[in-house]
């Protein structure tokens, strides 16, 4: 009995080294970039000297702030949307039956497998056929489209191993469809849909090629801004930017996770 | 009964235990839905699509306070970029084009001339003969350059003189060519000895054996070479005047020559869309930036020379007789334009396609 | 009542022979596990469960201690209709149309102004279909490859990790994975150039811990994309390899432990076969885009990395050549739907041999 112990023990070590180095491989770039948001080269290439210069002049750069402000809408709209219409999709996919269940099965899957610029450019085609001026709107619009199948592969893969005979359950204790769901499927699937949005938000708010072509004058994001520096290199106070959203979200998750401890003591 | 519950299904947020992760998400969704609506309001405004880094940083601030005119500045990073959107008709009323995209879009009538310019009459005098004669209907020249060798001083001892440089295999995989058909194989072709605008076959032919040989020891063709240069990763760079101007302020080792063999000169003009909704606002802008003192603000901040003869003057003195700047008269004599070469557009496209990717 | 109970079984007919499909994989077990309600009426629960129950609902209804089942049936259909509605409404409209019009384009030609005509052709196909294009899509599919390995192999134990060990951490373990990519892919891209050029940081670690002697030329090689392509879309791996571990009852590990598996055993015998719909979530999430990307290759990328992906834009983009971006497209597409089917059959019948 001992014997599997110590293998056991073994191999939750090296598990626990992997996951470090895993976390060091994502966290590198970071480390680079929020270290060289303070640096006083403006190439972002060497360490030079500490600085807050870039912090400062970031509150000046109009086009740099306008650009954070359109990939905020963009993300939080897209992401609201697509998971909701992502997770119904998923729902009905898995616990429904209906004609063309199977043929939709297969057409969540057509956005993954069209080439983001065929995407770009065809919802594009599409907006001008339609007369649609492109705005900030026409840009969630597709992003909802691209983000949708990810909530909903997302969902079903949670879905997937889930048991309805809990839910049958429910019901023949008296709940009604409603409320077994509310209180037997969607605690059991809210993982996966977080999964799901927080995908979805990444996805949306990291997006360049579909926005690039379906934004109209003014509406760049975040991502074409940086894109159209690439040329003479991106300026410190992009890292500067991104490092003040990683305090912002960091900061917001330490609060989330008090609060939640709060309500779970009492 | 029946229908009822799949209503519900529909709003999940009206639910009890999943109100708590919900109400957050859907409040935020909701709230910034209201947001995007803030397009367009009354008055004057105008759109403008430029190259990143290519006015000077209080040129759109100062016509702001001179006009009631709001103006929303859009940056691209290519002229691929520009044509895709012109094309599509994205509501810019300014853009800046290159000297062959110029021609294409005036023969597409994507832009439309333009009406109510006054200062053609100080445009330097290569904008007074053919064809630019006939071209400055349809666009204001605004700022133009050279294509040379950028290089750093550090790792390349020897200053190099030639387009063959660039085919130096003691510099292997430190060598970019730009990532532009009309300069990459341009320049194989003047290497050669041939017309850099050349449509004979069996030249271009030739300049496809040199770029491909050349391959073997090319790092990236690419326009986004400054930040490379600057870092140390690139040694040698065919490359754009005023963009070596940039990376020598970062970097002192770096420097531009003007090859031996002869080399191209650009001008980038701006155009009005014919799509354009404020035709009259445009020329607003052009007369007021393509001032000789404002232009020459632009020129000092990008240190890309400018059309505008009488600005001169106003030119930081560094930046004349400079190959960075204005190079001497006799380097000026060695370059040309790149012409266009018209239904012969798509065999320099079948060609630069089969040595960027099939090799 | 009689129409809608005929109604049910053809529908069930129809469930019966579609089932076979390969693209169901993901959700056999919740259609195998969805049997549960159907238990009463159908109580075999032989392999050939789709079978005995087609057949065998259509005379339990006669048989239906309640007449309230058809109708609860019926309902539960319209249910499922009204839940995938918004979803088909926006596929249809912002994939199947633009879709339509990106096949249209495709038989288009263009004169040598670059403009459309309205002469229809196939020849965009031809050269699409040429030996010449045969390197770049099999220097994609390499990359790309190596990209779903890599994810996987990297991905898989961070998962089981976070599914497993991550106690009440989980979620912070969880958002830690995904932080790094709300910063702008592109900067991150140029982050990794500064860790990677020749004086960058990583060459200067190595050149001091005394593993190189001579720094190494990483960047603009096939490495470097490799590795950005990797760093880009392994959260994707990661979240549905969570996903489906994370739902493993960690007493299925012990029971296997206890009736004498060694560890691996437990795992290739027990956890894998269960987690695989993660797995194949995992590989369809970074297979594809990667296959298609090519900003990476652009940035970290050398002069011999060009990817299709780079092809298509050069073609629509840099040539303005959109019938042959089209077609290239649509057979990238086609390739891409032919791997998906193939590998979603080869993990249905492994999944069958578990």
């Amino acid at each position: 009995m001992s014997v599997p112990r110590a293998t056991e023990r073994r191999s939750s070590w090296i598990l626990r080294l992997h996951t470090l180095l895993i976390y060091s491989f994502l966290y590198a770039p970071i480390v680079v970039l929020v270290l060289f948001s303070f640096n006083t080269d403006r190439r972002n290439a060497a360490w030079q000297g500490f600085t807050l210069e870039w912090y400062v002049s970031l509150f000046h750069n109009e086009t740099v702030l306008r650009a954070l402000g359109n990939s905020l809408k963009v993300g939080l709209c897209a992401t609201f949307f697509a998971t909701l219409i992502g997770s119904l999709a998923a729902l009905g996919l898995a616990r429904y039956q209906f004609k063309g269940r199977n043929l939709l099965g297969s057409l969540v899957f057509v956005p993954l497998v069209v080439p983001e610029i065929v995407m770009g450019i065809s919802i594009l085609t599409l907006f001008l056929s339609l007369g649609i001026r492109l705005s900030l709107v026409t840009v969630i619009m597709a992003h909802i489209a691209f983000c949708i199948s990810y909530v909903t592969i997302t969902v079903r893969t949670r879905l997937a191993g889930l048991d309805p005979a809990l839910e049958e359950a429910a019901a023949d204790l008296g709940a009604t469809r409603w409320e077994a769901f509310i209180y037997v499927t969607l605690p059991q699937i809210l993982p996966g849909i977080i999964s799901g949005a927080l995908l979805c938000f990444t996805i949306s708010f990291d997006d360049f090629v579909i926005t690039f072509f379906n934004a109209g004058v003014g509406s760049g994001t975040l991502p074409m801004a940086i894109h159209s520096m690439l040329k003479f290199g991106i300026t410190p106070e992009i890292n500067a930017i991104s490092t003040i959203m990683l305090v912002c979200t960091i900061g917001s998750m330490i609060i989330y996770s008090l609060i939640g401890r709060g309500k779970s003591k009492k | 009964m029946s229908s009822k519950p799949s209503l519900k299904v529909l709003a999940p947020d009206a639910s009890l235990l999943s109100r708590r992760q919900f109400l957050g998400l859907s409040a935020l969704g909701l709230l910034s839905l209201g947001l995007p609506g803030c397009a367009s309001r009354g008055g004057r405004n105008l759109n403008i699509y430029n190259y990143s880094y290519y006015i000077a940083p209080d040129t759109i601030t100062n016509f702001r306070q001179k006009t009631d005119i709001s103006i929303v500045y859009d940056e691209f990073s290519s002229q691929d970029v520009l044509f895709a959107k012109l094309k599509l008709g994205a509501g810019y009323d300014l853009v800046v084009a290159s000297d062959y995209m110029l021609r294409r879009l005036i023969r597409q009538q994507i832009i439309a001339p333009i009406e109510g310019f006054e200062l053609y009459d100080d445009l330097i005098s290569i904008c007074k003969k053919e064809p630019w004669l006939s071209l400055c209907r349809y666009c204001v020249p605004y700022l133009w350059g050279t294509t040379g060798i950028g290089y750093n001083r550090k790792y390349v001892k020897a200053t190099p003189t030639s387009w063959n440089d660039l085919w130096d295999e003691d510099y292997a995989g430190r060598i970019t060519m730009l990532d532009e058909k009309r300069d990459s194989i341009g320049a194989a072709l003047i290497r050669l000895g041939y017309n850099g605008n050349s449509t004979d076959q069996h030249e271009l032919n030739e300049a496809r054996r040199e770029l491909l040989h050349q391959k073997r020891i090319l790092r990236q063709y690419t326009n986004d070479y400054i930040d490379g240069l600057v870092r140390g990763e690139i040694w040698l760079a065919q490359a754009w005047s005023g963009d070596i101007s940039r990376a020598k302020a970062a970097n002192p080792n770096i420097d531009y020559i003007l090859p031996k063999e002869g080399s191209f000169f650009f001008i980038d003009s701006w155009c009005i869309p014919s799509d354009a909704l404020h035709k009259k606002e445009a020329v607003e802008f052009l007369n007021f930036v393509m001032q000789p003192e404002n232009v020459a603000k632009v020129t000092n901040f990008t240190s890309y020379p400018n059309t505008i003869s009488s600005s001169r003057r106003y030119v930081n003195a560094a930046l004349i007789d400079n190959p960075l700047g204005y190079p001497p008269a006799d380097m000026m004599a060695r370059t040309f334009a790149q012409e266009d070469i018209g239904a012969n557009e798509k065999v320099w496209d079948r060609m630069w396609e089969d040595i960027k990717f099939k090799h | 009542m009689g129409s809608k109970e005929d109604e049910i079984t053809i529908t069930n007919a129809k469930e019966g022979t579609m089932e076979p499909d390969g693209l169901e994989v993901s959700s056999k077990p919740a259609m195998l596990a969805a049997s549960g309600p159907q238990s009463s009426a159908c109580p075999s629960d032989s392999p050939g469960q789709e079978q005995s129950c087609q057949s065998g609902s259509g005379s339990t209804s006669k048989s239906a201690p309640t007449p309230i089942k058809p109708v609860k049936q019926l309902d539960k259909r319209l249910i499922g209709v009204l839940l995938v509605a918004p979803f088909v409404l926006y596929i249809c409209t912002f994939f199947l149309l633009p879709l339509i019009s990106v096949v249209s384009m495709s038989t288009h030609s263009i004169n040598d102004d670059y403009m459309l005509t309205n002469i229809r052709t196939l020849s965009n196909f031809r050269s699409v279909v040429n030996a010449e294009n045969l390197p770049v899509l099999l220097r994609s599919a390499k990359y790309a490859l190596c990209t779903t390995c890599l994810c996987l192999f990297l991905g898989y134990p961070l998962a089981w990790y976070i599914a497993r060990y991550g106690g009440r951490y989980k979620p912070v373990l969880l958002i830690l994975v995904m932080l790094p990519f709300w910063t702008s892919y592109l900067i991150r891209i140029f982050a990794w150039m500064t860790i990677l050029q020749t004086e960058g940081l990583l060459n200067t670690l190595l050149l001091n811990i005394g593993l190189i002697s001579q720094p190494l030329d990483m960047l603009n090689t096939p490495f470097s994309v490799i590795l950005g392509l990797t760093y880009g879309f392994l959260p994707f791996a990661i979240l549905p390899l969570y996903v489906s571990l994370e739902k493993l009852d960690d007493s299925l590990m012990e029971a296997a432990a206890d009736l004498g598996a060694p560890p691996w055993e437990a795992f290739t015998k027990v956890v894998l076969p269960l987690s695989l719909p993660g797995v194949i979530s995992a590989c369809l999430l970074t297979f594809v885009p990667a296959m298609g990307d090519f900003v990476t290759p652009e940035i970290l990328g050398g002069v011999d990395t060009m990817m299709i992906g780079n092809l298509i834009q050069q073609q629509y983009l840099g040539f303005f050549n959109w019938p042959l971006g089209s077609a290239l497209s649509l057979v990238l597409m086609g390739l891409m739907l032919c791997s998906i089917l193939v590998f979603l059959k080869m993990s249905n019948s492994m999944e069958s041999l578990a």
